[in-house]
């Protein structure tokens, strides 16, 4: 599903965010990226979804090089993302946000409402469609920001530090989530440095430490 | 929701967060369009009068109103209209935008303009025939022309000058508008939405800012004929065709500052 050969990422003037990696994420996996503030997690998140070039090696989403591509719209549309700052329109509505990434895909008008009211429901979110972000909790604006990733049944759904906002009650509630959606096959691929949810949910992981994998 | 409906609603959320610049784009552009508006009717009143078939028909004495009527219908048999007919206490030194010969207005107690439209004529003595009144018919000056010539190439000048200085000052705006939505935006190109979709709110509010621009210009225009009313001053009364180009030219200002705001947006994706 995810493949890096020999990746190799530069900030300028020289910062190396990631050495060298190569790695490999199978269809429908649970996958940690972990390590410390700093260590290249969020960079090597930003690979995947095409946020940014890297500077040597290659990488494949779903067999494809997406190294070269110039335009990482149809990329991403395949690829749900989840942000520690959660990243929602604050001038719009609950039910708008899920709605937007479904007008992007061309989802015809019917098929959005059923759509966006069924993610609503999952994410227990249904009553509050017509608040706006600020009037949510946390917790909440992160269960939105899940259903909006979701929206387009990707193939992939990337978390970075996806908790990190939250107090650990919502954070479990959080991974519960991913939890059940990666059950349903989507391969998730969560970036955290807790090392408390990682007792908790048991999964793969990749630790990465200044930018070169340690462990696997 | 469908997409339509969210792109209003994202342009008009846009234009209502940055209501000032927006306005001062549209005033700073209504201001210019009028300077064209203007340009535009002196150039379209000096263009096409001057090369029109303009007669003085000079008439002695008074003019009963059974003889000005039939004067009217043989005009009209020939296709020749009756622009305006000058008394002198009229006292108009001007005609649009032709002087009316000095001489003219001391010894003529009654003149009437006659436009015969382009290749036809009045002729004198044809007129003569009928309405015994009728001293004389003169040819419209051609003299204004070299003038106007010059006149002409002046504005034409300026306006393209204008409307080059509205582009750009609409692309600044639309660039601007870009910076203030970044994050939206960034947000947007997350969730994979393509150039198109992001840019139509743009689109929209550079095509907003052009019709408000050309709309404005009019008022102004208007309002200012309005002030002016006493001045004989039909070289810059505004007629329709000029109103209407102004607002299509607002709207093509609009058009082409979006598109090429747009363009130039798309080079520096970042990468
Ligand atoms: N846009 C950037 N420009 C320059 N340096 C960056 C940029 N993004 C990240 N870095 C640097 O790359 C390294 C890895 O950062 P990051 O991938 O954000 O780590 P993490 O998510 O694990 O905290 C850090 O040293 C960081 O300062
Ligand atoms: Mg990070």
């Amino acid at each position: 599903m995810i493949e890096f050969f020999h990746v190799t990422k530069i900030y300028p003037p020289g910062i190396y965010a990631l050495k060298d990696v190569t790695l490999k994420i199978r269809k429908g996996e649970f996958v940690y990226i972990t390590g410390p503030s700093g260590a290249g997690k969020s960079t090597l998140m930003s690979l995947i979804y095409r946020g940014t070039r890297p500077t040597d090696g290659k990488i494949f989403v779903r067999g494809n090089d997406i190294t070269g591509i110039d335009n990482p719209a149809k990329l991403r549309r395949e690829i749900g993302i989840v942000f520690q700052d959660f990243k929602l329109l604050k001038h719009r509505t609950i039910y708008e946000n899920v709605a937007i990434p479904l007008l992007i895909a061309g989802v015809k008008k019917e098929k959005i409402e059923s759509r966006v009211n069924y993610l609503l429901n999952f994410v227990g979110l249904f009553s509050k469609r017509w608040a706006y972000p600020d009037e949510l909790s946390g917790g909440e604006q992160q269960r939105v920001a899940i259903a909006r990733a979701i929206a387009n049944d990707p193939y992939i759904l990337l978390a970075d530090e996806p908790t990190g906002n939250l107090d650990e009650e919502m954070a479990i509630e959080i991974i519960y989530l991913l939890k059940e959606i990666n059950l349903k096959g989507v391969t998730v691929v969560l970036a955290t440095h807790s090392t408390e949810i990682l007792s908790l949910f048991p999964a793969r992981i990749i630790k990465i430490d200044h930018g070169e994998i340690v462990s696997e | 929701m469908n997409k339509a409906k969210y792109w209003i609603g994202t342009f008009l959320s846009y234009i209502r967060k940055d209501t000032f610049r927006v306005m001062i784009t549209i005033v700073i552009g209504g201001f210019s369009l009028l300077i064209f508006a203007i340009t535009f009717q002196i150039l379209k009143n000096t263009t096409h009068y001057p090369e029109r078939n303009r007669s003085y028909i000079f008439v002695k004495g008074k003019i009963s109103k059974t003889e000005l009527k039939k004067m009217t219908e043989i005009l009209k048999e020939r296709n020749i209209k009756i622009y305006r007919i000058i008394t002198p206490e009229y006292k108009l030194r001007y005609l649009y935008g032709e002087k009316i010969p000095e001489e003219l207005l001391k010894i003529v107690p009654l003149t009437i303009v006659a436009d015969g439209g382009i290749g036809k004529r009045v002729f004198p003595a044809e007129l003569q025939k009928y309405i015994e009144k009728i001293s004389s018919v003169a040819p419209g000056e051609s003299k204004i022309r070299k003038m106007a010539g010059m006149i002409r190439t002046f504005l034409i000048i300026f306006s393209i000058t204008l409307i080059g200085g509205i582009i750009v000052i609409t692309i600044f705006t639309i660039q601007l508008s870009f910076i203030s939505h970044h994050e939206e935006i960034e947000i947007l190109k997350l969730l994979g939405a393509d150039s198109i979709f992001i840019s139509v709110p743009l689109f929209l509010e550079g095509i907003f800012i052009g019709t408000g621009s050309g709309l404005l210009a009019v008022v102004f225009f208007i309002l200012m004929k309005a002030a002016w009313q006493k001045y004989p001053a039909n070289l810059i009364s505004p007629d329709f065709a000029t109103m209407g180009t102004t607002i299509l030219l607002g709207i093509a200002t609009g058009v082409i500052s979006s598109f090429l705001s747009i363009v130039s947006r798309r080079h520096d994706e970042t990468g």
